[in-house]
């Protein structure tokens, strides 16, 4: 599942790497954004020179100054606010199912005879397929889109758990027994450590699958969030509140990948493959 | 140090028979190893090394037969019994400190581990790497840092199942040498499994051949230490080792 050996062998000290010189490390930090700022500037002259037409795809300063009103009326915080909680919730309460049952499923080969092939077989079903599912279980309301981006986060979170716990090195954990460690211990030092990889690129993997089903959940029905914004918007024909939309979206996508990585960077520092460069 | 007399255990096997399903591993196995010894098992790969040592370090049971340490069965000892592998097996999550007090049984303060743990560094002579990751030393550095490991609970046996298999030939005479200057300093009961004949003449009191399941040769090295490696008394015993293991390979 992952690309990590935890059993890696570098001979070369992370910590020895020559540090790059100060502007270098600057360049490397927005260079990245050096990309989509042409294709805006892109975006923004062809308007202007009349290749792109309004009527297709509103200007970037359009849809700036947009968002601008929109943030003063205080709208654009309530539907940003509210579609980050319904993520957030969703995630936490599919995140730490999928996670408690990757565990359990990992430690204990019964519970893996028992609920594996289940899950298994349940996870093959698109997730959207659901949808008409969820409405008549739990109504065309915040419990349907709470359950479809539940059930959307536990699978990538539930399988990487449990292969990560099951593919930490043996000999690690016979080396934890021959020195007398706890079954507790065991998994506090050994299992849990040498899963975190895995469980991380599961985590990573949900939040992107988070944003998809949160957006068709909150354009099917809903009375607020970015995706009803958007249904709204596209109603009375408002180009620039649709693109405003797609782009908060993309943008808090990448901010959930950044605080993921930062994370991972902290908790996987003892790994080469994640040291900061 | 210490007096060995008082520190390294007393290892008995008798009657010890391992099998897994038809397959006869170990079959009738009596041996005394004495407190403070240095015993020496060679043998060709699968008769069973590694499969002797999981049975007196009580991670596994004999189908037959009795392991005593001391008296005692092996698992019973809290620390007292440590397994050293081929590989360092070092928790690559942990800094150097913190997998050397893996070796320490639990509880204690949180100093007294650090104090315990920073000794045991001290003695494999690793300075300054106590909060390096595993991933930044070298494989003898690492070995090393497996050694402390073992060395850090005070144990009375020490089991090596080939712990220097994995290094280059000049970094296993070094720790060759640190293995000999920790059992003097330590005084515990030393088995060392190992496919290098000389290693083993080099090192312990007395070696066995171990074949089809059974100690098929016995010699005692009854040299004093420092051994010098071109000794023709060593290079005889060697010889007659070796022999040993080949002659029943051929029948
Ligand atoms: N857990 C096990 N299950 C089945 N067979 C085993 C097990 N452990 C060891 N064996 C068998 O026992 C024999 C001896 O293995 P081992 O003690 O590892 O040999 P050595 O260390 O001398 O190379 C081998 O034939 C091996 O296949
Ligand atoms: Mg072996």
């Amino acid at each position: 599942m992952t690309a990590v050996d935890p059993n890696f062998r570098v001979d070369t000290p992370p910590a020895g790497r020559p540090r790059m010189p100060r502007w270098r490390v600057r360049l490397s930090t927005w260079l990245p954004f050096l990309l989509p700022a042409l294709i805006l500037l892109g975006w923004e002259a062809g308007s202007h020179l009349g290749l792109i037409s309004t009527q297709i795809l509103p200007r970037p300063s359009a849809v700036l100054t947009k968002a601008w009103g929109l943030l003063l009326s205080g709208e654009l915080l309530t539907h940003l606010g509210v579609s980050a909680l319904r993520a957030l919730t969703g995630l936490a309460i599919g995140g730490s199912l999928g996670f408690a049952l990757g565990l359990a499923n990992g430690l204990s080969e019964r519970s893996a005879i028992l609920t594996d092939t289940t899950v298994q077989m349940i996870r093959n079903i698109p997730i959207l397929a659901l949808i008409p599912l969820a409405i008549i279980w739990f109504g065309v309301g915040e419990v349907s889109r709470l359950f479809l981006v539940a059930i959307s986060v536990f699978f990538p979170i539930y399988i990487n758990t449990y292969h990560g716990v099951r593919n930490v090195d043996p000999q690690l954990i016979e080396m934890g027994r021959a020195y007398g460690m706890s079954r507790r211990t065991l998994f506090r030092r050994v299992s849990f450590p040498g899963a975190l990889p895995s469980i991380f690129v599961g985590l990573r993997y949900a939040l992107g699958l988070m944003w998809f089903v949160l957006v068709v959940a909150e354009t099917l029905a809903a009375k607020a969030g970015l995706g009803y914004m958007a249904m709204q918007a596209r109603e009375f024909m408002m180009l620039d509140v649709v693109v405003l939309s797609i782009l908060l979206y993309a943008l808090l996508g990448k901010l959930a990948d950044m605080i993921t990585r930062a994370l991972e960077v902290r908790a996987l520092a003892w790994n080469p493959a994640y040291a900061r460069h | 140090m210490l007096d060995t007399s008082q520190t390294g255990a007393e290892v008995r096997l008798s009657g010890v028979e391992k099998t897994f399903g038809t397959n006869t591993v170990l079959s009738r196995l009596d041996l005394t190893i004495r407190s403070g010894e240095f015993l020496s098992i060679v043998g060709k790969s699968g008769c069973g090394k590694s499969t002797l040592l999981r049975l007196l370090t009580g991670l596994d049971q004999p189908t037959r037969g009795e392991v005593t340490v001391d008296g005692h069965a092996p698992a019973d000892q809290r620390g007292e019994v440590r397994l050293m592998f081929q590989e360092p097996r070092l928790l690559p999550w942990a800094s150097v400190i913190d997998n050397v007090a893996v070796g320490l049984p639990e509880g204690g303060t949180l100093a007294n581990r650090r104090a315990q743990a920073e000794a045991a560094l001290a003695e494999v002579q690793l300075p300054g790497k106590a909060q390096d990751w595993p991933a930044s030393l070298s494989g003898g550095q690492r070995q090393r840092v497996a050694l402390a490991r073992a060395l850090v609970s005070r144990p009375r046996l020490l089991a090596l199942d080939e712990p220097l298999g994995a290094l280059d030939a000049l970094t296993r005479l070094v720790m060759q040498d640190l293995i000999l200057q920790v059992k003097r300093d330590d005084g515990f009961t030393a088995i060392l499994v190992t496919h290098d004949v000389a290693e083993a003449v080099a090192l312990s009191d007395r070696v066995i051949v171990l074949d089809a399941g059974r100690v098929a040769k016995e010699v005692v090295i009854d040299l004093p230490h420092p051994r010098s490696k071109g000794h023709p008394r060593l290079a005889a015993l060697e010889a007659e080792i070796l022999d040993a293991i080949f002659a029943k390979g051929r029948d």
